[in-house]
């Protein structure tokens, strides 16, 4: 059965954000106040990977379970976290757990009233500026998951999400995403995902299983380039109230900051059912 | 006068874990005739350190469910508090706290009272019958998420609120069977093809471990048993 191999630290499994850096991303998302896009991706983005280092503490250690990568496209095309592991493509867990940007101190209320401080590790940067080569981004990603499954042939299959506000301006983005689906693991075909945001409150479509439904050209290109989800993560999708039949691809449509999270957790809950 | 009770238990770590990164404990008390098993969950914080101190409690300290997770919460805190400087990660770790599955059974003259938080089972087979299955009685009931009792929460949140109990009858020569959740799943499957594994378990109950090491690892080889800790503890009613 594919997508049920073991995710340990002898045989990880990545995850990887193609982040859109536009111009366009300095405009605020809906859903999240006066957040630039930009801002508000980078802090879903941000609380993502806070939440995968704690799943892969174990003692006082961190397990390599995942390796995770930012690509940013926009003025340029490239790695994305900040810094000690600036340049670096796909980090191990561990190594993004101890290099962090910075550490900001947090104020949180416990459920008694009482407040206490939580150190919130950064490590990507919003940014926005230049056009949105997402094409040349779906290469990039490519040759990192190409690399990734020649060390690592029998992983879990990589995670690719790509969030977007735009549409490409150096192509047809639909023949790249899908020569990066069809790159595989022994346990499966990459997932990429695809989450085009919004800047007004509107009719978000979430997890779609159907093209027809959807309401132009450019969000049918999205489904096409997006990965139908495989069974092993419908569990997870029910438990985030998305309904999912063997139709329904990894995409959502005029995205708030609510369904950036939700996409973002669906698509790396995946190891929740795999110890080790 | 008291029956007499006899246990074996047997832990295997998952495969490619030593034995002391096992995250499942288990842990008989003769003269109480209390039994336990608890498995720790992954993703927290030394859930193995958890998993041990509740079974402990449990087996050799009667007190009233779930009152006494309480007293064993700080024992855990003291087990694995640490010294300063703390990386950000660990200490966000250590205040989500431990969580792990729980089952413990308090046998009496001609009854077992059997408490359960989360997957771990309990089986009660009696003349080659399986009497009864606790909590679950269905593979397909087996999830990603059971519930799990937390070194940081209240008792009375999840303890209290989802724990299930049970009463069952005993009588001379019926034998309890407690598993986290491999096993237990595999056991179910099994049931449900019309065989019989608690006569395979019979037979291996006075192996010894290497004997029931090699079996585990026969399980997982044929993926009849998911790599994962794996606890089982038979007692036999005397």
């Amino acid at each position: 059965m594919p997508y049920s191999a073991e995710i340990s630290r002898a045989n990880p499994t990545c995850f990887l954000f193609l982040i859109d850096q536009s111009k366009s991303m300095l405009r605020p998302l809906a859903g999240a106040g006066d957040s630039s896009k930009a801002a508000a991706v980078a802090s879903s983005v941000n609380q993502l990977l806070y939440a995968l280092v704690l799943r892969c503490v174990w003692g006082s250690s961190v397990m390599d379970r995942f390796h995770v990568g930012v690509i940013g496209y926009g003025a340029q095309v490239g790695p994305a976290l900040g810094g000690a592991l600036a340049g670096r493509e796909l980090v191990p867990i561990g190594e993004v757990a101890r290099s962090p940007l910075r550490v900001e101190q947090e104020a949180q209320t416990n459920l008694d009233g009482s407040t206490q401080t939580v150190r919130k590790p950064i490590w990507f940067e919003p940014a926005g500026g230049g056009q949105t080569p997402m094409c040349a981004a779906f290469r990039l990603a490519g040759s990192w998951m190409a690399g990734f499954l020649l060390e690592h042939p029998d992983c879990f299959p990589p995670v690719v999400i790509n969030i977007t506000d735009g549409k490409p301006n150096d192509g047809n983005p639909e023949a790249d995403a899908i020569r990066l689906q069809q790159l595989s693991s022994t346990d499966g075909n990459v997932l990429v995902f695809n989450v085009l945001l919004s800047s007004t409150a509107g009719d978000r479509i979430e997890f779609p299983d159907s093209e027809t439904t959807l309401p132009d050209a450019y969000a049918r290109l999205l489904f096409r380039m997006s990965s139908p989800l495989p069974e092993a993560l419908w569990s997870a999708a029910q438990e985030a109230g998305v309904y999912a039949s063997p139709y329904t691809r990894g995409c959502v449509f005029n995205a708030d900051l609510e369904s950036v999270v939700r996409a973002l957790d669906i698509g790396t809950r995946v190891s929740m059912s795999h110890r080790g | 006068m008291t029956a007499s009770r006899t246990a074996r238990g047997f832990r295997l770590a998952r495969r490619g874990l030593s034995a002391d990164e096992c995250e499942d404990a288990w842990a008989f008390d003769a003269d109480l005739s209390r039994v336990a098993v608890a498995d720790g969950a992954t993703e927290s914080a030394y859930p193995g350190v958890w998993a041990r101190l509740l079974v402990e409690q449990f087996a050799r300290e009667p007190g009233e469910w779930p009152g006494w997770i309480a007293q064993v919460q700080p024992r855990w805190l003291a087990a694995v508090t640490q010294t300063p400087p703390v990386p950000w990660f660990v200490e966000q770790s250590l205040a989500r706290g431990a969580f792990a599955t729980f089952l413990g059974v308090s046998i009496t003259e001609d009854s077992a009272d059997a408490i359960a938080v989360g997957d771990s089972c309990l089986f009660h087979v009696r003349d080659d019958y399986l009497e009864r299955s606790f909590p679950l009685e269905e593979s397909s009931e087996f999830g990603n998420t059971p519930w799990l009792v937390g070194s940081r929460t209240s008792p009375d949140e999840v303890p209290r609120r989802r724990g299930l109990s049970c009463r069952i009858d005993l009588m001379a020569g019926d034998r309890l069977w407690l598993m986290t959740d491999a096993l237990a799943r595999w056991f179910l499957v099994e049931k449900e093809a019309g065989r019989r594994p608690w006569a395979v378990l019979a037979t291996l109950d006075d192996c010894p471990d290497e004997e029931w090491a090699a079996w585990v690892e026969g399980l997982r080889d044929a993926k009849e048993l998911r790599n994962d800790d794996t606890t089982v503890v038979g007692v036999l009613v005397g």
